[in-house]
């Protein structure tokens, strides 16, 4: 069963429509990386499905239930999100951070108890961050910041986990640290994965790493092509989408046969 | 970048100099009282003031000048008041013609074009107004006359209503007022000799509101004095508040006064229902007295109806003492005797009651 | 470590408790009249609304009409406004908001300036300073909705706006009001004072103040989750449009309550929460509780000192911009690059 399932999805500001009768799902266990260039309407679709955004037309089904008729704390049982920025804001715990995950299941006029602290503690654990639990969470760096984001998006305990731009700003280790961590949640606790990136490796990493990976080419609020990474995301897709000339590069480790992607040039035709 | 700023400042100079040339020829303009005959003057704080001989428009920009212009029997010179003025009914009875003045005061500052509008001889300005720059910068622009109207003590008030004689050219009235004034202080005193030390009341003086009170050198504790009262206000830690001075209520508690004289109506209904003050001994025995309200409210530290504030006290506390004090006689005489106004027995009831005297915010024009 | 962190935590809990009850104790002690401790615990424990005589009525009067009021209304208000500054600092992510910021006070003041000209009755002054209150915060609210974008920026521009409006008003009523009768009695009030403190004044504004502070206290997770922002805020589950509008109530009415029996006093709102900050951290589960007791704490001492070094009443207002001013200039200046 598709975890979320979009049809015909319209949104637009004033007379401008930016997205045009959209259609995709996420399965179960699966990830789909909305691929695009800045400003071609990853986070616009995102912020549809989150309900930070009205659609125009269309329906979003969440584990089969209209998302329009949710209540915010329902939506939020059923969908969580790690932002690509974190507002600067009081200076909170990473501890009293990852327990905001837990928000959606406390009533408006309560307080998370134990058990919600003991949840929190365990997200921090899986994504290695439970020595931090009472560092200021304003004062880490950008990698250590983002796995206690992905906690907090655990403690939410949901099917599906929208990322906005995962890796940006990180450096080479930390962006293969938190991958690393996308994927392990992914195998052990079969959850979706919805992710907006520019990166195309970053599909390629996911499938590399035997997760059920697609991708979407997103221009002008449009996939240009939709499928697993190894048959859509070529040098002829690329150029015809993007207009760029790439590389696509194929190698062999560990019996494994793995690709990743280059761009050479821009296309002067 | 130095040029210009070398040349801007050249302008503002020109600028400064045309608004200088421009108010000085102002000034001259207005220099018209140079053919008038005029004498010297000393204001209350000691000013020698050259004022015109014959004045015949009076501007009172201090509430008490304009009683003791009435009361001298000037009145209908006055030309110019301040928003008191045109609310003390009984003021408009004895004098109509205040209600036809312009009110060239507000908030303690004076609307300049409002009075030179109705061209006043001589200004009578409060302390305050008399002593700001900005204020007296205002009048001395037009060449306007002022004296400044002031007092804390009888002998201030006294010498302030001869003052004011001699402006409007009526001291025998002036004098004839001290006169009484004297009569009145020296057969209170006679009577409250006569009271032994230990049967004189501990009285509270509640100056408009609840924990207002008289400063030990001021004219409430001088009259209050004179009638026989022990005032507790001058065993008290003051604070100041510009000229005001306010206690608290654990001192008054302290204190305990046996009466407490109030002239707001509404704090007797105060400290009456007030929890905290009933073990007073005077909530407790209920002698808390309203002051009446004349044309000012009586004992006021501006009024001139301290005068009959002083024996109404005494025959209030010490009815025993004052018999041969008839206040009601006393009020009506000196109400036909120095304004000219008749006091019907329902106006004496009405007054004595201190109550309704002053006309509303929104009544007034 | 943890261990005695824990201990730590308890005792101060303990401390923040009964803190301001030692401060109640202990302001009973202090005035003009002068008692002895062993008079002040024998009034005390004679209970309260006994009927004596003389002195002895003098003196039960000063400790249980006098002091007794007084302090209880100054924790009440105390604590009132600085969680409602704590609540809507948090909700607002801006650290030099306080509780009078969407035009509680200014509203306030004009009600009670234009009611002390009217009807000079002190009843009538405290509706009137509670209605023009609340009637600003949903002027404050309406205006911030004419824009349709970012809330919380709009929500504090509208309350710029509102208060400085009825600040307009204020100056013109005290320009038409009687300067020898009405105008003191508007300045005093305008400043603050507790000194006609009652239980009557203090059961009118118990009602608002106590509603306003336990929805606060019952929704001040939320008030974490809004600090947030909108975007992080929506995502992880919260109503933020119902959220923010019930803490506007609560605020405000915490707020006219205490305003509308002490008049404006300022800064408790906007100081006494960054105290809070730096002796228990930013979590609002513990923060706002913490903001009761020492906001508490702070006006029963400011008060008392008022009523001990003179013998008139210095106004609270003064008092609490005397020690708030030059605590705020030091916390802008330690928070500017800060983790703010």
């Amino acid at each position: 069963m598709a975890v979320l399932e979009v049809k015909n999805l319209n949104f637009g500001y004033n007379d401008i429509n930016l997205i045009n009768g959209l259609n995709f799902e996420v399965e179960e266990g699966q990830v789909l990386c909305l691929f695009g260039p800045n400003g071609s309407g990853k986070t616009t679709i995102l912020d549809c499905i989150l309900g930070l955004n009205k659609i125009r037309k269309g329906e979003i089904i969440i584990e089969g239930v209209n998302s329009l008729g949710l209540k915010p704390e329902e939506l939020a049982q059923k969908i969580s999100y790690v932002p690509q920025k974190h507002n600067r804001t009081f200076p909170y715990t990473v501890l009293e951070i990852v327990l905001m995950g837990r928000t959606a299941y406390t009533s408006m006029f309560s307080s998370p108890g134990k058990e919600d602290i003991r949840i929190a503690e365990q997200s921090l654990k899986k994504v290695g961050m439970h020595r931090f639990k009472d560092r200021i969470f304003t004062s880490l760096s950008g990698g250590e910041a983002q796995l206690v984001k992905i906690a907090r998006a655990l403690a939410q305990d949901t099917k599906l986990l929208i990322f906005d731009e995962p890796t940006s700003h990180l450096d080479f280790r930390h962006e293969l640290n938190v991958l690393k961590y996308i994927v392990e949640l992914v195998k052990s606790n079969n959850i979706s994965v919805l992710m907006a990136t520019h990166f195309p490796n970053h599909a390629f990493y996911l499938e590399n790493n035997g997760i059920n990976t697609k991708v979407a080419m997103i221009e002008d609020g449009k996939f240009g092509a939709l499928g697993k990474p190894s048959v859509i995301l070529n040098e002829r897709n690329m150029e015809n989408i993007f207009k760029i000339k790439t590389k696509v590069f194929e190698y062999v480790e560990n019996n494994k046969k793995l690709n990743y992607i280059v761009p050479v040039d821009f296309n002067t035709n | 970048m130095n040029f210009f700023i070398l040349k801007k400042y050249k302008i503002v100079s020109i600028i400064l100099i045309l608004i200088i040339t421009i108010t000085g020829c102002s000034q001259v303009n207005h220099d018209k009282n140079k053919d008038i005959e005029t004498h010297i003057i000393v204001d209350s704080i000691g000013r020698s003031v050259e004022v015109p001989t014959n004045v015949e428009r009076i501007a009172c920009m201090y509430t008490v000048s304009g009683h003791i212009v009435t009361m001298l029997g000037e009145g209908d010179k006055i030309v110019a008041v301040t928003n008191g003025l045109k609310r003390d009914k009984l003021l408009h009875k004895i004098n109509p013609s205040i209600l036809d003045t312009v009110t060239a005061k507000s908030s303690g500052s004076i609307n300049i074009e409002e009075l030179i509008k109705v061209n006043p001889d001589i200004v009578l300005v409060d302390r305050v107004i008399g002593t700001n720059q900005k204020e007296k910068e205002k009048l001395e622009k037009f060449n306007i006359p002022y004296l400044i109207v002031d007092f804390h003590s009888i002998e201030e008030q006294q010498y302030l209503v001869e003052m004011i004689g001699k402006v409007v050219g009526n001291e025998e009235k002036a004098t004839e007022f001290n006169n009484f004034y004297d009569e009145i202080i020296n057969s209170v005193r006679n009577i409250t000799n006569t009271i032994p030390d230990e049967k004189k009341f501990k009285v509270y003086h509640s100056v408009n509101e609840v924990l207002r009170t008289d400063s030990s050198d001021s004219l409430g504790m001088e009259w209050t004095t004179i009638a026989g009262c022990k005032n507790i206000s001058k065993d008290m830690n003051l604070e100041a508040e510009a000229d005001d001075y306010y206690t608290n209520v654990e001192q008054i508690l302290l204190l305990n006064p046996e009466v407490i004289l109030v002239n707001e109506q509404g704090v007797d209904e105060y400290i009456k229902t007030q929890p905290m003050f009933s073990p007073i001994d005077a909530v407790v025995n209920d002698r808390i007295y309203l002051l009446p309200v004349g044309i000012s409210r009586w004992g006021h530290t501006t009024s001139i109806e301290t005068v009959l504030a002083i024996p109404y006290t005494v025959k209030k506390l010490y009815p025993d003492y004052a018999e041969n004090i008839d206040v009601e006689k006393i009020t009506k005489d000196f109400y036909q005797n120095f304004f000219n106004y008749s006091l019907s027995e329902d106006e004496l009831n009405h007054l004595m009651s201190g109550k309704d005297m002053r006309l509303g915010k929104d009544e007034t024009n | 470590m943890s261990k005695s962190k824990k201990v730590n935590t308890k005792v101060l809990t303990i401390i923040l408790i009964i803190a301001p009850f030692i401060l109640l104790f202990v302001s009973l002690f202090i005035g003009r009249y002068p008692l002895t401790v062993n008079e002040v615990i024998k009034y005390l424990s004679l209970g309260h609304d006994v009927a004596l005589k003389g002195t002895d009525a003098i003196k039960y009067t000063v400790i249980w009409q006098i002091r007794m009021p007084r302090a209880i209304l100054a924790l009440l208000v105390g604590g009132s406004l600085a969680i409602s500054g704590g609540a809507l600092q948090g909700m607002f992510r801006n650290p030099l908001v306080d509780s009078g910021m969407l035009g509680v006070s200014a509203g306030a003041g004009f009600g009670a300036a234009i009611s002390i000209i009217i009807f000079n009755n002190t009843i009538f002054t405290y509706l009137f300073a509670f209605g023009f209150g609340m009637l600003a915060v949903v002027l404050s609210y309406l205006t911030g909705k004419i824009y349709k974008s970012a809330p919380t920026v709009t929500l504090v521009l509208g309350g710029v706006i509102i208060s400085s409006i009825f600040s307009a008003l204020l100056s013109f009523v005290k320009y038409v009001a009687d300067p020898y009768e009405q105008l003191p009695t508007i300045v005093f009030w305008l400043m603050g004072s507790l000194s006609s403190a009652n239980y009557k004044d203090i059961l009118i504004a118990l009602i608002p103040m106590s509603i306003g502070v336990i929805g606060i206290l019952l929704i001040r997770w939320r008030i974490n989750i809004l600090s947030l922002g909108e975007r992080e805020a929506k995502t992880l589950g919260v109503n933020t449009k119902l959220c923010r509008v019930l803490i506007l109530a609560c605020t405000s009415l915490a707020t006219a309550g205490a305003v509308c029996v002490s008049g404006t006093i300022g800064w408790i709102g906007l100081v006494i929460p960054h105290i809070g900050r730096m002796i228990v951290g930013n979590d609002n589960r513990i923060l706002l509780p913490t903001c009761i007791s020492i906001g508490a704490c702070f006006l029963i001492i400011v008060d008392n000192i008022g009523r001990a070094i003179t013998g008139g009443e210095i106004p609270l207002g003064v008092l609490t911009a005397i020690v708030g001013g030059p605590f705020y200039i030091y916390l802008l200046k330690k928070t500017r690059g800060g983790s703010w």
